[in-house]
């Protein structure tokens, strides 16, 4: 299936769209290493799962960040929902399109996204919003919020951590990096529009010498209801 | 006296004496030795010095003869008692220019006095001190034959006759100077044994592994086996190294070549390795570093050597290896592995890069280093003694179920005749810490981060049920986090890992190692790390690439 590519909102901020694609280039680099780093995903697939329970059937579902497709994608596309991963790097598309050919792609930048109100039943968000400086992140949540049924249904994973856009060492590659601790994000979540109706927190540690452990937080969050917040 | 009766003497006397481990004994036995036989009275003088380690031999014979001398053996065929007074066993004296003896180790000859002059005898007894060594020596034939050997004077003997008997012959002379030489050389062999013996227990004390007390998830066993068992020392080494993180630095090497020499070369690399290991370097880096401080220290030793850190978190091992054997894995079930390390360039070769390979560890998984010596005898080419060594495992790691198992095991198989090089073994069992007991954060370095590290630590010490930690954990971090701020520009990390214990590190990217200062009553600073040096179980701090990372332990109830 064709490639849909978002051409960028932000014409004028060349800064912007230069810090992007660096983004973009550390993760075609980093391509299918990630799951080798990064295996056993337990708390992304049941957030994943605890999502799809509330879910209709055939629900058109946005994964934001996709990466290589696994593996949530795959458990969406698996559980009968219309897929569209979304992901910065061409490379990282590319895998996701042969792991999980039955979903839609589009390459770009979440904050790109057409405001089309009501244009998915439900988004997943696991590990991608951390990439976004947090004014952006608070822009993104209101983007997604906003693309949204009402009532719909968005499952968000963060790596707890208080700070905003710091450049790391990530499996050989540097990428910037944005985090809140759990306290903090359970107060912006519903400053963003949303309801959060599960919360999980669990430590993780990739088997790579190149990335530490973390603490990794999980959300399943509904759209609150009324106009903007 | 006859001819045959003479050599045979010659023969029982010489072996007697040179089978001796100790100076006093061989002195006793040759004193006992010559009389009756050569002399109604024989007395043997060392200088004191050879009783003290580590002193050597004074070189001009002159030397000897003002130095203080132990008198210590002496024997003569009148009652035990008769003399005991007059010249006891280990007292210590000068040996006075009256004394034959004295001009004997002064000119490192055989003196000989075929009777001994009243007046001589008189000055001998008041330089001596007590009138009654006159009867000792006046009127006899005295003896006295130094007790030389490579140029040096050790001590002396004495040999009287009383007036009756017949006086000493050239024959005599030679006869006691043949034995003295004897003696003289058992005892400088004692010496020099002694001295290797001081040295290398040494350079033992050097080389033997100091494991880190408590190495959490790491069970190690090791084995070393000198090729020579006279020299309790060689060039091979091994250590384990506490690393942030709970991590593990274990080394393995092998300087070529034998003996004393490459053992100092060896204590030179493995400090190095030490002090590099600290700087949490990847093993590649290490090993070029090491690399370029062989170079640097002129030592012309190649050295192979294996550098591997286990990440019991992550559950991976990263090796990098110079020209070492590469070590083996024994997985579940007796599965048993080698690990497929590029084998790089020994160390000393210079301007070579090596590279870190990453190989996934199992909970309980064993990695064995190893030197050649534990392969040398297992067949001509070196994949085939890898592969014995491999089935070696393979039977034993059944049974065996720890790493001592695993090495006595190895060890057993090794003839103990035929091994000639150094043996150097070491298995470390590698249990692995799940991620939910640990928790890692990167914070900002703001005033913020240090009440928001205090709420972490609780929030993270109730899911572990660790309640009780709570003020001490709190009041400790505060601390650490405080310092941190202070200079770090980038994000400072605090993790936390339950293990039997609390461990708890905090890195930033400011170079400077705290000090541990006394804080005055008033003083608003410097308090902190007294406080963690008083309330934990242990502390530390530890330079890294990119900064420090200052650590503390606290005990858990259940520990």
């Amino acid at each position: 299936m064709a490639v849909q590519r978002l051409s960028p909102q932000t014409h004028g901020d060349t800064a912007w769209i230069e810090r992007e694609a660096a983004q973009a280039r550390a993760y075609d680099a980093i391509g299918a290493r990630y799951d080798e780093a990064f295996p056993h995903k337990e708390g992304q697939v049941a957030c994943a799962e605890a999502l799809l329970e509330q879910l209709p059937p055939g629900a058109r579902v946005l994964d934001v960040g996709s990466g290589t497709g696994l593996p949530t994608a795959r458990q969406l596309v698996s559980a009968g929902c219309e897929v569209t991963c979304l992901d910065l790097s061409p490379r990282m598309l590319e895998i996701a399109q042969a792991n999980v050919p039955q979903a839609r792609f589009i390459l770009g930048d979440v904050l790109d996204l057409a405001r089309e109100p009501g244009r998915f039943d439900g988004v997943t968000a696991f590990f991608s919003l951390l990439h976004l400086p947090r004014a952006k992140l608070r822009d993104a949540l209101g983007l997604l919020r906003d693309i949204l049924v009402p009532q719909g249904l968005m499952a968000l994973a963060m790596v707890e951590a208080d700070v905003d856009d710091v450049p790391i060492p990530f499996l050989g590659s540097r990428i910037r990096v944005t985090g809140y601790l759990r306290d903090e994000l359970q107060a912006i979540l519903p400053d963003s529009g949303f309801t959060v109706e599960l919360a999980r927190t669990m430590s993780y540690a990739p088997e790579t010498s190149e990335a530490g452990p973390e603490v990794q937080l999980f959300y399943l969050c509904r759209r609150a209801a009324g106009g903007d917040p | 006296m006859d001819l045959r009766d003479h050599l045979r003497f010659l023969k029982e006397a010489t072996e007697a004496i040179g089978t001796g481990v100790d100076m006093v004994a061989i002195a006793q036995q040759f004193a006992a030795l010559l009389v009756p036989r050569l002399g109604d009275f024989a007395s043997v003088h060392l200088l004191d010095a050879l009783f003290v380690d580590g002193a050597p031999a004074p070189f001009s014979p002159h030397a000897t003869a003002v130095s203080l001398m132990r008198r210590v053996a002496v024997a003569h065929d009148e009652p035990p008692e008769r003399w005991r007074l007059v010249v006891p066993e280990g007292a210590v004296q000068i040996m006075y220019a009256t004394s034959p003896c004295h001009e004997a180790m002064a000119t490192g000859l055989p003196v000989y006095v075929p009777s001994v002059e009243p007046t001589q005898a008189a000055a001998m007894a008041l330089a001596h001190g007590t009138r009654d060594l006159i009867p000792l020596v006046a009127g006899r034939s005295y003896l006295a034959v130094p007790l030389s050997v490579r140029g040096r004077v050790l001590g002396c003997v004495a040999v009287t006759r009383r007036p009756e008997r017949e006086r000493f012959d050239d024959a005599d002379v030679l006869t006691v100077g043949q034995l003295a030489a004897q003696v003289a050389l058992s005892i400088d062999n004692v010496r020099l044994y002694r001295g290797q013996q001081a040295t290398t227990a040494e350079l033992q004390r050097a080389v033997l592994s100091t494991a880190p007390s408590a190495l959490t998830g790491v069970e190690v066993a090791h084995r070393y086996l000198p090729g020579n068992p006279e020299v309790e020392v060689g060039g091979d080494w091994f250590d384990t190294m506490a690393l942030p993180g709970s991590r593990v630095g274990i080394v393995i090497g092998d300087v070529m070549g034998h003996g004393v020499h490459s053992a100092a070369a060896m204590g030179h690399l493995r400090i190095a390795v030490q002090t590099l290991a600290a700087l949490d370097l990847p093993p590649d880096q290490l090993l070029r570093q090491l690399d370029n401080l062989a170079q640097r220290m002129g030592d012309d030793h190649l050295a192979t050597c294996l550098y591997a850190v286990y990440d019991p978190i992550a559950g991976i091992c990263l090796l990098a290896n110079a020209g070492h054997l590469p070590p083996l894995i024994v997985r579940g079930a007796g599965r048993v592995e080698p690990v497929a390390v590029p084998s790089g360039a020994p160390i000393g070769v210079g301007g070579v890069a090596f590279d870190t390979v990453s190989i996934p560890i199992s909970d309980g998984d064993t990695l064995l280093m190893y030197t050649d010596g534990l392969v040398e005898a297992r067949g001509d080419d070196i994949e085939e003694r890898i592969e014995a060594l491999a089935e070696s495992l393979r039977l034993a790691s059944p049974v065996a179920t720890d790493p001592e198992g695993l090495c006595d095991a190895l060890i057993g198989t090794l003839d103990p005749d035929k091994h000639e090089d150094d043996v150097a073994l070491l298995a470390a069992q590698l249990s692995s810490i799940a991620a939910s007991d640990v928790a890692h954060w990167l914070l900002s370095p703001r005033p913020a981060a240090v009440g928001r590290s205090r709420r972490l630590v609780r929030q993270t010490l109730a899911g572990w049920s660790l309640p009780e930690l709570f003020d001490t954990a709190e009041l400790l971090v505060t601390e650490l986090v405080t310092n941190a701020i202070r200079y770090a520009t980038d994000p400072i990390e605090l993790r936390l890992l339950h293990t039997s214990t609390l461990l708890c590190e905090v890195r930033d990217n400011d170079h400077y190692l705290p000090i541990l200062l006394e804080a005055a009553d008033l003083d608003e600073h410097g308090r902190g790390l007294f406080l963690v040096s008083r309330l934990a179980r242990r502390w530390g701090s530890s330079r890294t690439a990119h900064g420090k990372v200052v650590w503390f332990e606290l005990a858990t109830a259940d520990a």
